[in-house]
């Protein structure tokens, strides 16, 4: 009798498979339970990361708060209750009219230069592009500003998105001015029916993106980025210029 | 042409896929990794062994022994390679099994007797067997050591994992295949797992020694 024929030979072989398959079985499960651990582990660990980051974005928006109201009380103790102290001082010792005309039109303006800066005029009634075009005007003296606008969404952008794009060209065109050393700068939107995208551009002096430390600036940019559901990337060699580009796709409207 | 003579054409696919990855080996040595310098070095070993077995079949007209050092050949082989590139950690629990199963193959070499109805080896299962661990043991120390880059190696493990699985149960009812008539779809089955096993490991040759040698120098 060859050996396969025999019932015992059968039934080991038939063990062995069973071993085998148990085997097989008990690896599985201990993969997938290894697996299972470390994706969970995974998760809490990107949770995590993404509080302490929101907690950070918090604590800079309280710090960038408290900053703001000491700008502004710095601005309207220094310049506008200086000018209305004056205004009082003339007026007790009896200064023409004409002066004291003269000096309250300063106040007024000045007066109006701190609520423009906290808040552009027309908002509501601008669109996104003209109020960029406002943001840039007073820093054509200092900067060879090009300004492209590629507008073919006829829709506008709601206030609370207008502002935030408003405030984040400003930070950018004041970094420029801080650390950049740049004469020109470029400044291109483009608004269609599905993205949003700004690109600033400077030829100054750029520096290592390896080495971008996130000050205040940057982390009230990625708030405000947050907000808008847009992304942002800032492109930089040392000699070459700075780009920072700013992207968001319209659909779900802003 | 009748069906021993495609049964005999059928037969020198495994060489030929062999010999083509050898040349392949060969020709990119020198750009290969070690893994794949390992798998050249493996495909050379096989063909030695397919060779011998051919010619005590010719001479002895039975190659019957050559089953069982290639069994030992190859785990061994397996072993090594694990332990060489693949594992990080020692796995005691392998070490010892790899070892009762190098036992167990060399005792059977020892009490082996060339009469083919009696002739019944469990050698290539404590191979397969012992080489599938290694494969799964590879996962889970992968797994354990989870980093969010880059796996490598996941495909070629999965590949011997499934190629070894599969020989395993075709060699286990070894006596049926060679003494039954109807063994002969077992021995086809070994022969196509085989052949698409060999060719893999081909293909994998020559891309990573194209790979490489279009790569600059100090970016591999």
């Amino acid at each position: 009798m060859e050996k396969w024929q025999d019932p015992q030979v059968i039934a080991f072989w038939i063990a062995i498979i069973i071993f085998f398959i148990v085997t097989l079985l008990f690896f599985v499960v201990k993969i997938l339970h290894a697996g299972y651990k470390r994706m969970t582990e995974a998760n809490l660990r990107e949770t995590r990361i993404l509080l302490d980051h929101q907690k950070k974005l918090l604590e800079t928006n309280l710090y960038a708060q408290e900053k703001e109201r000491m700008r502004i009380a710095g601005d309207l103790h220094d310049s506008l209750i200086g000018k209305l102290v004056v205004v009082k001082m003339k007026s007790q010792i009896g200064a023409s009219a004409a002066d004291m005309d003269t000096m309250l039109e300063e106040s007024i303006t000045e007066a109006r230069r701190i609520s423009h800066d906290l808040t552009p005029p027309l908002l509501e009634y601008s669109r996104i592009d003209e109020l960029i075009e406002d943001i840039l005007a007073p820093w054509r003296d200092k900067f060879a500003i090009n300004y492209k606008k590629d507008v073919t969404n006829s829709q506008d952008f709601p206030s609370e998105a207008k502002i935030q794009v408003i405030r984040v060209v400003q930070e950018l065109i004041v970094n420029i001015n801080k650390h950049a050393q740049a004469k020109a700068v470029s400044v291109h939107l483009r608004y269609s029916d599905r993205y949003f995208t700004l690109t600033v551009k400077d030829n100054g002096k750029g520096f290592d993106t390896s080495l971008l430390k996130k000050g205040l600036g940057l982390s009230n940019m990625e708030l405000r980025m947050q907000y808008l559901n847009a992304s942002h990337k800032v492109k930089s060699v040392p000699g070459k210029g700075t780009t920072t580009i700013i992207a968001t796709i319209i659909n779900p409207p802003l | 042409m009748d069906f021993i003579e495609i049964y005999e054409l059928l037969n020198l696919l495994s060489p030929l896929i062999l010999i083509i990855g050898l040349i392949c080996g060969f020709y990119f040595y020198k750009s290969l990794d070690i893994i794949h310098k390992s798998i050249t070095i493996y495909f050379l070993v096989m063909l030695l062994v397919d060779i011998t077995g051919r010619i005590f079949e010719y001479r002895y007209g039975n190659n019957l022994i050559i089953l069982l050092v290639y069994s030992l050949i190859e785990l061994i082989m397996f072993i090594y390679f694990y332990y060489q590139f693949m594992f990080k950690a020692k796995h005691r629990l392998i070490i010892i099994s790899s070892l009762l199963a190098i036992g167990y193959i060399v005792w059977e070499i020892f009490k082996f007797k060339s009469d083919a109805k009696e002739f019944q080896t469990y050698s290539k299962i404590a191979d397969n067997f012992i080489i599938v661990l290694l494969t799964l043991t590879f996962f889970f120390e992968k797994i354990n050591i989870f980093k969010e880059s880059k796996w490598s190696n996941f495909k070629l493990n999965a590949v011997i994992l499934a190629f070894f699985s599969i020989n395993m149960l075709f060699f286990l009812p070894y006596n049926f295949i060679i003494n039954a008539t109807i063994g002969f779809w077992f021995w086809l089955g070994i022969l196509v797992s085989t052949t698409l096993f060999y060719s893999y490991l081909t293909h994998c040759i020559w891309k990573n020694g194209r790979t490489h040698k279009l790569l600059p120098s100090g970016s591999r």
